[in-house]
């Protein structure tokens, strides 16, 4: 099955899809042609570094917690009633460390989060209206019914478009509303998808037209003969 | 020197770089937690306070053989204050490191 579809709306977006050279060693660059822009927009968020220093704050944490436990544990006090002052110098540093290390951890981990938090909003893309295709648009429509069924129908109607004015007039993909920066890379994905789909419609359309005018030429032969 | 250029596979034309679907997608550049920054700073600083605080207070007498609160100090200092440097440095390889491959 060949199926090469060109959008000819948008001329920076041609795009195009053959489906019979995909198993020879030839395809390789219309698949890597698409490998830069997919990367562009699957760049991940900078985890790693917050990561290590939330790793480096627990640690350092958990050592002036040792700190203040060092005193009793080591027994530095030697039964003394009053602390001596290499243990109150240990037990204040510790506290210190300790009180430090858990805030820069906190704010360590409140980065992360931010960073792991899914970019794009879900909510704009529940009340954000859907592009209709062609076929969607063809389904649509079959599924309502008539209100004024035509009495008589006509036995030869008129062909309709040619498949290739068809594909031409494939509907223009309407332009997106403009997202927030956070949004950028799911409107460029969707931006490169939309033609696609669109192309992909009229030629279906397209398709499905020459085989009624293959089954009206049947006909007329039948109806000669 | 003459190139040496390997034959074509196929008769198709790789698409130039200006026939690709242009995409400029903006990738946000997350602030950075100045304030975790400056608190692991402070932690390597009192870890360093740590080490020198026998010392400097006089509790461990020079030439003595060094005491276990002086051990303790100085070992859990130079612990603390060395793992809050490799946090530090780690941040910043790793935050140069995303920005090599996909900063602008």
């Amino acid at each position: 099955m060949t199926a090469t579809t060109t959008e000819s709306t948008s001329p920076a977006a041609q795009v195009e899809v053959d489906t019979d050279s995909m198993a020879e060693p030839c395809a390789a660059p219309v698949a890597s042609a698409a490998l830069p822009a997919l990367a562009a927009i699957q760049a991940p968020a900078p985890v790693v570094a917050p990561y290590l220093g939330l790793v480096a704050s627990v640690l350092c944490a958990l050592g002036g917690g040792w700190l203040l436990l060092a005193p009793y544990a080591l027994d530095i006090r030697r039964g003394a009633t009053k602390v001596p002052r290499t243990a109150a110098v240990e037990l204040e540093t510790g506290a210190a460390i300790t009180a430090v290390a858990l805030l820069s951890a906190i704010f360590f981990a409140a980065a992360l989060f931010s960073r792991l938090r899914p970019r794009v909003d879900l909510a704009e893309f529940e009340t954000e209206p859907e592009i209709e295709t062609d076929q969607e648009t063809a389904e649509r429509q079959a599924a309502e019914p008539d209100p004024e069924p035509d009495p008589e129908p006509d036995p030869d109607p008129e062909p309709e478009l040619e498949p290739d004015a068809e594909a031409e007039s494939a509907p223009e993909p309407e332009p997106l509303p403009t997202f927030a920066a956070a949004s950028n890379s799911s409107r460029a994905l969707r931006e490169m998808l939309t033609p696609l789909v669109a192309a992909l419609a009229a030629d279906l359309r397209s398709q499905e037209q020459a085989g009624h005018d293959q089954e009206r030429g049947d006909q007329r032969r039948r109806q000669e003969s | 020197m003459s190139a040496n250029v390997p034959a074509q596979r196929c008769d198709r034309i790789e698409p130039g770089r200006a026939e690709l679907p242009s995409i400029s997608v903006a990738v946000p550049r997350p602030k950075a937690p100045i304030t975790a920054l400056t608190g692991l700073f402070l932690v390597a600083l009192l870890g360093g306070w740590l080490i020198a605080a026998p010392f400097v207070l006089g509790d461990q007498a020079r030439g003595a053989l060094w005491t276990t609160a002086t051990r303790t100090d100085v070992a859990t200092g130079a612990a603390i204050a060395g793992i809050a440097i490799l946090g530090l440095f780690g941040y910043l390889a790793a935050a140069i490191t995303w920005l090599a491959r996909y900063g602008r």
